[in-house]
């Protein structure tokens, strides 16, 4: 954290994360790139992504604001996939969620 | 006459696989170092009181970055380019940060990189796709 962190940047760094799960549910929509509509829906939700990540990184470390955005995006994401894509999780794949979860942890308070 | 025209066409034959395989790796790299220029630009603005020049690097090598996504994802599987695409840019990006901008590197935050990174490849290999019969089910109900 840098000495002129405040709870603003967390707020940032919150909606940097909503931006991006937004960015990767388009991205599956779009298959791959191969619908061009959601594909550059995507890329501007993933702009808009880094701009407000752009704020947080005023009071938080950049690597711990990207490492944070993109392992809650990712945990976010699978989660969207299973619940409303149908998307099927096997055993390495949660695996790969807890050992997600405990990094970002880590990253954040260490 | 007919020779010289014949040999260019015959070392196409011979290499098409391998040629084209380099060429999506390529786009990868691509990908992923236009998103760490990206990246260390807007952070180097937000610093240096030059935000919006900081920004416009960064919109510019994001588009170049996701364009070269999407043409390395013709031929690379979208879980392996998107859990590279995230977990070197990750690595980059605090390897760029401890050296320009003089952030930490505790041995917790390599373990931590170690752990998301890890979960990135356990968890895009341990995806599986919706089968198709309810995919096409949604369809019909939408």
């Amino acid at each position: 954290m840098l000495p002129e962190f405040a709870p603003i940047h967390l707020l940032y760094l919150a909606i940097a994360i909503v931006l991006e799960i937004a960015a990767n549910v388009l991205m599956k929509v779009s298959h791959g790139f191969t619908y061009k509509r959601p594909a550059i829906a995507a890329i501007a939700c993933a702009l808009a992504a880094f701009t407000a990540l752009s704020f947080a990184v005023r009071g938080i470390q950049l690597s711990v604001a990207y490492g944070v955005w993109g392992g809650v995006g990712l945990v976010a994401t699978a989660v969207l996939g299973i619940t409303v894509f149908h998307e099927h999780l096997r055993r390495s794949g949660w695996l790969g969620l807890g050992l997600i979860m405990v990094g970002v942890y880590l990253m954040k308070f260490a | 006459m007919s020779s010289e025209t014949a040999r260019p066409r015959a070392t196409m034959q011979v290499t098409p696989l391998q040629e084209n395989s380099v060429r999506y790796w390529l786009f990868m790299a691509a990908a992923i170092i236009t998103e760490v220029i990206g990246t260390v630009a807007m952070k180097y603005g937000a610093h240096q009181g030059s935000r919006a020049a900081g920004l416009a690097v960064m919109f510019v090598m994001l588009v170049l970055s996701y364009t070269s996504l999407a043409m390395a994802i013709k031929r690379i599987p979208l879980a392996v380019a998107y859990g590279m695409w995230e977990s070197l840019g990750l690595v980059l990006i605090t390897l760029c940060s401890a050296w320009l901008f003089s952030e930490d590197l505790k041995p917790v935050k390599l373990v931590a990189i170690a752990l998301i990174i890890g979960g990135i490849v356990l968890l895009e290999r341990g995806t599986e796709e919706a089968p198709a019969s309810i995919r096409a089910g949604d369809d019909h109900a939408a």
